[in-house]
């Protein structure tokens, strides 16, 4: 039959070398049979149109070699929740640098929308790059190095119910904890003027094609007040994050050394805000030089008072905490049970 | 809950239920010999119906793991292949026939209870 051997070709393309002989012998049986089955029945030959129904009946070729593979995935189902979450951040990071890096460039820019406009435009080989990447390596995990399960490679199995969030309010898991106080401990150092992060700035501020336009423009002395106050307000941060890592309780107290941080930011916006001159041209330069720091110090201004509501945000927040009544204890996991299963008291939470 | 959806999801956990019991029932029936289209045809006079697309990958998977043995036959001046149960496919048959009933007799007092 014509038709059945251009099928039976088909499905061999998409078939294992090792297994084609096999499994095409026993589908064209298959096939044979139902032939058979059905000529008997009418008691006459099929026409064209019957044999087509059965071959279309057995299915797709591709779909029917497909059958004699095990499942195949790109990522496992396993993996996949890591996979995703991994991908968020990176494209979130990678858009995030590409974003500041824009906003620099078009800031020194002769025609910063245009710039801007050109830069955004151009984020795309950025995405497919870190999708790429990201999904190579968890590709690769999945395939390489077998006898350990993929959640095995990443240390997955190695959690540690200890490094989870403290309970009680504000209870944050270890990882976050460290980055934020590393965070604040870098700004830190970048207002006492630690050289090797001047050299960091720069470098990266020359790469997003700033650089001459950076020599010729310098802050004003109004910051000082500003860079006081966030010195100070990050150090109560790094001291809170510290506290909490090892006392979750201490909640007012913390909450207390945070309000005052958030406090400190206000007060430091506050006075510097009415001033409105917050980067000068070192030596006049070009008129677009002149042109840029202006820009420079309304986008200054504008960041400055959304700092300062946000900031003001976060404060009340931390108020709030402080003067919310003590919370109750958690529901306490080891003498809850009950006959039933339940925890024997339902504590009252504080929302 | 419309009734296409719901006739979706009904589709969707009788594959799932029927996956587990057919492969019990192949091995069942394989207690004699069979080539692919006498045992889809047994099966049916049953009342399990079971695509070829289904049940010949399955009897390769099964013959795998060494449950079945297969020999290439020639009938009619065709050659078919045919399948029976090893000694390991027949322990095996066993188990999984008493964990059946095992289970069997659990849903019913858990339905009975509900």
């Amino acid at each position: 039959m014509e038709l059945l051997d251009r099928y039976l070709h088909e499905v061999r393309r998409y078939l294992p070398p090792a297994q084609q002989d096999d499994v095409i012998a026993e589908i064209s049986d298959a096939i044979q049979s139902q032939v058979e089955e059905r000529e008997q029945q009418l008691g006459r030959q099929l026409t064209t149109a019957e044999e087509v129904a059965i071959v279309k009946a057995f299915g797709h070729p591709k779909i029917v070699a497909s059958r004699y593979q095990p499942p195949q995935y790109l990522i496992g189902p396993e993996a996949y929740p890591f996979y995703w979450y991994t991908l968020k951040i990176a494209l979130a990071a990678a858009l995030g640098l590409e974003l500041l890096g824009a906003l620099i460039a078009a800031v020194l820019s002769p025609s910063p929308l245009s710039s801007f406009i050109k830069n955004i435009a151009v984020v795309w080989p950025s995405i497919f790059l870190v999708f790429g990447v990201v999904t190579f390596i968890f590709v690769a995990l999945e395939r390489i190095g077998s006898g350990s399960t993929v959640l095995a490679k990443l240390g997955v199995n190695k959690w540690n119910p200890r490094a989870l969030p403290r309970s009680g309010q504000g209870g944050k898991p270890l990882f976050s904890l460290l980055i934020e106080a590393a965070a604040n401990i870098i700004f830190m150092l970048w207002l006492l003027d630690f050289s090797p992060l001047r050299h960091g700035l720069t470098f990266v501020l020359n790469a997003a094609g700033g650089g001459k336009a950076l020599e010729a423009l310098a802050l004003t002395p109004n910051w000082h007040p500003l860079l006081v106050f966030a010195f100070a307000a990050a150090a109560l941060v790094v001291i809170q994050d510290f506290a909490l890592l090892f006392v979750s309780a201490w909640i007012k107290l913390r909450a207390g050394m945070l309000a005052i941080a958030n406090a400190l930011v206000v007060v430091g916006i506050c006075i510097i805000l009415p001033s409105r001159s917050f980067v000068v041209v070192a030596h006049p330069t070009t008129h677009a030089i002149e042109a840029a720091a202006r820009a420079l110090n309304q986008i200054a201004f504008i960041s400055l008072i959304i700092a300062v509501i946000a900031v003001a945000i976060s404060l009340a927040l931390n108020i709030r905490t402080l003067l919310q009544p003590t919370p109750q204890a958690d529901l306490n996991i080891s003498h809850g049970a009950g006959a039933n299963g339940l925890p024997a008291t339902t504590p009252e939470r504080n929302k | 809950m419309e009734h296409s959806n719901r006739q979706q999801i009904f589709e969707n956990l009788r594959l799932e239920l029927r996956r587990g019991l057919l492969t019990l029932a192949v091995l069942a029936r394989l207690h004699e010999e069979h080539y692919g289209y006498t045992l889809r045809t047994a099966l049916l006079e049953q009342g399990l119906d079971i695509d070829e697309g289904t049940l010949y990958p399955l009897l390769r998977r099964l013959e795998a793991q060494g449950l079945l043995q297969s020999q290439w036959r020639e009938e009619n001046r065709r050659k078919k292949r045919f399948y029976r149960l090893t000694k390991a496919g027949k322990s095996v048959l066993i188990d999984l026939a008493d964990e059946l009933q095992r289970m069997n007799a659990s849903l019913d007092r858990i339905t009975q209870e509900a």
